[in-house]
């Protein structure tokens, strides 16, 4: 199937299952780490987002149709993977955000620049514990290390530094 | 450290370690933390792009489900087995306490007929979750409570509420307002809207969905569920 070019970029269409999962995979997958923050968990829901897709989404659905469909697909899918994994909605998605997101995903993500900001304002050694953990791949005896303190101390100063980091966010959810 | 905290670190160095989150539950005060921690591991960089194997992966399994027909002998391939074995269990834990009769009936494939249990919880309690208008369409109307998910309809018989969880593999069935079906994603079973099976390519076919009782209360549609879990 040909384009017609004079056609707003939301109506064009796919040619088939194919384009609308190479066109829509990063974007699905982006969108679902952000509210997970590991990549197995992220991988699963991408794939339970497909496959429940797949049934009742028609490749002759325009572009942007495509997109709001999978956006909600994401909403319920994190939300029932929450439900059943901790009983309550840690995290979700807006939808207007998501399909704002998934037609028109920003060209780097948003990710660590949220990750910036919340680490700011925290006193230097709650924010490098953070830093060094979630950012920077340490392990906690390597943190511990780095940070010249006991891998117990780092432990303590890691849950406190999160709880003060959560504390400082209350808006940003 | 006390108790509570150890399994708030728990979790937390799942996420830094980028593995998936244990399950249990969060104190409320616990949870914007853990929210923090997943957004820090998120801002981790190139952390949320796909890995090309995964991306790889999926596009196979996604292709060889576009193209599925009703092949004899054809086998899945293993990794679409373990996506519905997480399904499974994902839906189970959302049926609550719908999910002990759900695995019964997965635990026992050699029965030839399998038959359809009500849902009957021990200590039930009425729930509106409908108006009646949400039914004059006669379209299903897929609702959703703490502890159950489910399609209401105004079938032939009269007013029907079953589980919205296929009794296979606990996928979650979808309703389809053209045919009148609920059906399920994973393997295309089709279920009318009174629960029975309408269609199905397994054998033996699955169990009929299990009946909510469901009563009419000023304007709204009830269902007896189990209490919030």
């Amino acid at each position: 199937m040909t384009h017609d070019p004079t056609e707003p970029a939301g109506e064009e269409r796919y040619a088939n299952w194919d384009e609308i999962y190479l066109d829509n995979v990063v974007r699905v997958y982006r969108l679902l780490f952000s509210k997970v923050g590991n990549r197995h968990d992220a991988e699963d829901l991408t794939t339970e987002v497909f496959m429940a897709a797949l049934g009742p989404l028609r490749v002759t659905a325009s572009r942007g149709e495509v997109r709001a469909y999978l956006a909600a697909t994401c909403r319920t899918v994190l939300a029932t993977y929450w439900r059943r994994r901790l009983g309550l909605q840690v995290t979700s998605i807006d939808p207007d955000l998501a399909a704002s997101y998934l037609a028109e995903p920003p060209a780097e993500s948003d990710a660590p620049a949220r990750a910036r900001r919340l680490l700011q304002g925290l006193p230097d050694r709650h924010r490098r514990i953070l830093e060094l953990r979630f950012l920077e791949a340490c392990s906690i005896k390597e943190a511990a290390r780095e940070m010249g303190i006991s891998v117990a101390n780092a432990k303590v100063l890691q849950h406190r530094a999160l709880r003060m980091a959560a504390a400082g966010s209350g808006a940003e959810s | 450290m006390n108790h509570r905290t150890l399994r708030a670190a728990r979790r937390t160095n799942a996420i830094v370690d980028g593995q998936r989150v244990p399950a249990g539950r969060v104190p409320g005060e616990e949870l914007e933390a853990f929210r923090v921690a997943i957004a820090l591991r998120a801002g981790r960089p190139a952390a949320d792009l796909p890995s090309e194997e995964f991306v790889t992966r999926l596009r196979r399994e996604l292709a060889a489900e576009v193209d599925t027909g009703p092949v004899p002998g054809r086998r899945r391939a293993i990794s679409r087995r373990t996506v519905l074995a997480g399904a499974a269990a994902a839906a189970a834990g959302v049926a609550g306490a719908m999910a002990d009769r759900t695995l019964l009936h997965y635990g026992t494939p050699e029965r030839a007929v399998p038959q359809a249990l009500d849902l009957d919880p021990a200590q039930g309690r009425w729930v509106a979750v409908a108006r009646e208008a949400d039914l004059a369409d006669g379209a299903a109307h897929r609702f959703e409570t703490a502890g159950v998910v489910g399609f209401l309809a105004q079938a032939g018989t009269g007013l029907t509420a079953v589980s919205g969880v296929c009794t296979h593999q606990g996928c979650l069935l979808r309703g389809n307002d053209e045919t009148r079906r609920l059906e399920c994603p994973c393997h295309m079973s089709k279920f009318g809207y009174d629960g029975a099976v309408a269609a199905s390519r397994l054998h033996p076919a699955p169990a009929a969905l299990p009946r909510l009782q469901v009563r009419r209360r000023d304007g709204s549609i009830e269902v007896l569920v189990p209490p919030s879990v």
